[in-house]
């Protein structure tokens, strides 16, 4: 019954939001797939919409200011955008879960902690208190915090514990679908490693996809079975962790891994990408990425939509500069 | 818990102690006389000056005030209104609950009304509703609360005969001046609540929630609205002071037998004991009203709660040192 080919379809998905009278292009034609249990890693800079994504895959994106222009969230085959408002909220939480970005803010201050957690798990469970209780305290304790800090007020606890809680919440329904958004930023080194192991023991245990976004290079290499690379609200790249870090082909991907500092190289120099990311209010004409790009030419600022080339089987790239063996 | 409370309440004996002997010293200050009022224009100096020997107003400014303090809080005694020749206390008897009345329903009105009105602009915010509502807010806010009275007089006694326009008695004689009290707070509630819960429907906990599937009205309920209230019991709390003051004008208007016209005919007449003794309560009023709003502060917002416990904890902590 259950098909784990495309299990999560994303289809021309263009979002915008309107903020002082302008409109902001976040999300210009985003297609992705993700197989069930498998991990997508999405990179990209900062502003690229990275966050826009998953929340309108979950369709919590507010509106006003944001508007889902156009595209389809197919999840199983049903499409979430065109589902009444009381499915979307038998899906939001249970099926499709997420962790966001920002623990510090992403707890209610004037809740406690458990209670929080047990509100998801008696919305989507035919559970009694007691049972729900019990539930937040196995999933506290799952994270590593013990159980009798349920009472405990977001306040009481470290930026690393309210990550922990932020997990314990969203996979206290078991999801299908894991929306991670940069959950591991917040934390330090030895926290970061231990939550991904984290995310990833019960990922395998409950065969559940996900989608990991991350600046961190080394987390996709650690998590993912594929990666997505965003740059201003449109995929650039996308293939196996396998082609991309063996062989990566669009311009700002390989300027990603330029700008990553290398072991072995003596100079202990940066490479940066040079420039800022584009104004997403009035993005370049042709290639948004053409005016930071070491290879542009003519061509690339051209009107009209550059399309994805397919390199290999199953990878993409967004570069008319790339084709073939060049 | 309680050991900040009791601190709290030490502190407010020492502010009533200052403002008694504030406004004690002001109105020693102000011009006019006493006995010269309460004699009128005929009497003559001997007349007069035994009148103040009597009121021992001939005694120097300290021997007055050490006599005002001693009596007011050691003895509890308001002493006798110059005017009226009847205890202050004796009065406040009768007129200290209708004026607490008035000021409560009036912030109750406020509160019950101006909450749920916020929420609503805050939701529909920039529909038609709302924006007609901001202008309407922003005249029962300019509108000063003595014109409305005013006006009201004009039409529902002068024109309608529905309501009498002073004095005390059926319920009737309570409309008006809950009306005109009550205006401007509901406007500012409303405005304050508005814009408390547009801060909160940007924030990140309010998209967990829908993240987590909970349904819009418990969103609104449970998430958006505790967190909003901490902004606008505050200022609950700080028009109480100003709702109890506000009602001197309105008592004022309607001739309500409260502390208002009590503590304006003192002043009139240069009554001592009922100016001193309404303004001393007026500020015990405020004060134990920023007490209840910092304590309700503390029952919604864990943050603040977590300050007083940890409070009482290290002066536990330093005590057993
Ligand atoms: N509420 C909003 N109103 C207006 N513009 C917004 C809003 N939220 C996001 N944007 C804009 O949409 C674009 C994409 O934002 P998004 O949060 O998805 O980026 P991101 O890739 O998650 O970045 P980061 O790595 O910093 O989290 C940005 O240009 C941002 O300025
Ligand atoms: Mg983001």
């Amino acid at each position: 019954m259950e098909q784990n080919e495309n299990f999560l379809q994303v289809r021309d998905l263009v979002v915008e939001y309107t903020s002082g009278g302008q409109v902001v292009h976040a999300v210009n034609g985003v297609s992705l797939s993700l197989d069930r249990g498998q991990t997508l890693g999405l990179v990209g800079e900062t502003g690229a919409g990275k966050t826009t994504i998953a929340k309108a895959i979950l369709d919590i994106l507010p509106n006003p200011p944001a508007k889902v222009r156009s595209g389809e969230i197919l999840v199983d085959g049903q499409d979430i955008l065109k589902l009444s408002e009381h499915e979307k909220l038998k899906i939001r939480g249970n099926k499709i879960a997420m962790i966001f970005q920002d623990p510090m803010t992403a707890l209610n201050p004037v809740m406690s902690v458990g209670e929080q957690i047990t509100e998801a798990v008696l919305l989507h469970n035919d559970f009694t208190r007691t049972q729900a209780e019990a539930r937040t305290v196995e999933m506290l304790e799952m994270v590593g915090i013990p159980g009798q800090r349920y009472v405990e007020f977001p306040h009481q606890f470290s930026g690393g514990m309210k990550q922990r809680v932020v997990i314990a919440m969203a996979l206290a329904c078991d999801p299908e679908l894991l929306l991670a958004d940069e959950p591991t930023t917040a934390l330090d080194v030895t926290i970061q490693a231990q939550v991904l192991e984290m995310i990833n023991d019960l990922k395998t245990k409950l065969n559940t996809s996900m989608i990991l976004i991350t600046h961190d290079l080394g987390v996709v290499a650690e998590t993912c079975d594929n990666v997505a690379v965003i740059y201003a609200g449109k995929i650039v790249e996308f293939g196996t962790k396998r082609d991309l870090f063996k062989a990566p082909a669009h311009p700002y991907t390989l300027g990603l891994f330029d700008s990553l500092p290398k072991m072995d190289d003596d100079s202990k120099e940066l490479h940066p990408i040079p420039g800022l990311p584009p104004d997403p209010t009035n993005l370049p004409r042709g290639c948004s990425f053409h005016p930071r790009c070491p290879r542009a030419t003519e061509a690339c600022s051209r009107e009209g939509e550059i399309p994805m080339i397919e390199l290999s089987p199953g990878h993409f790239c967004r570069c008319i500069r790339t084709g073939g063996n060049n | 818990m309680w050991k900040y409370v009791t601190r709290r309440l030490l502190w407010m004996i020492v502010t009533s102690i200052s403002v008694a002997i504030l406004i004690f010293t002001v109105m020693y200050f102000v011009p006019g006389d006493p006995a010269q009022m309460a004699l009128g224009t005929e009497a003559t100096a001997e007349e007069l000056n035994a009148y103040r020997e009597m009121l021992g107003l001939n005694d120097s400014f300290l021997v007055q005030l050490g006599k005002y303090l001693y009596n007011t809080f050691i003895r509890f005694d308001f002493g006798t209104s110059y005017a009226y020749h009847t205890p202050v206390m004796e009065e406040f008897a009768s007129r200290l609950p209708r004026t607490l009345a008035l000021g409560w329903i009036c912030l109750i009105i406020d509160a019950l009304i101006g909450i749920p009105l916020g929420v609503t602009c805050a939701l529909h915010r920039n529909s038609i509703w709302d924006q007609g509502f901001l202008v309407l807010a922003m005249v029962g806010v300019s509108i000063p609360n003595f014109w409305l009275a005013l006006l009201m007089v004009m039409l529902f006694t002068n024109k309608l005969h529905l309501l009498p326009s002073f004095g005390i008695g059926t319920w009737k004689h309570w409309v008006m001046p809950i009306i005109a009290g009550s205006l401007s707070g509901v406007a500012m509630n409303a405005r304050q609540t508005r814009s408390a819960v547009l801060e909160t429907i940007r924030a990140d906990f309010v998209t967990t929630a829908k993240a987590k599937g909970v349904k819009a009205h418990d969103v609104t309920y449970k998430h958006m609205l505790p967190n909003a209230l901490i902004p606008i019991v505050g200022g609950i709390g700080q028009r109480f002071g100003s709702a109890i003051a506000g009602t001197v004008v309105i008592e004022t208007v309607f001739s309500f037998p409260g502390i208002g016209t009590y503590m304006m005919n003192g002043i009139t007449a240069r009554d001592y004991p009922v100016v001193r003794s309404c303004v001393l309560v007026l500020a015990l009023f405020a004060a134990v009203a920023t007490l209840l709003t910092d304590l309700a502060y503390g029952f919604i917002d864990p943050r603040i709660k977590a300050q007083y416990v940890n409070y009482a904890a290290k002066k536990r902590r330093e005590d057993q040192a």
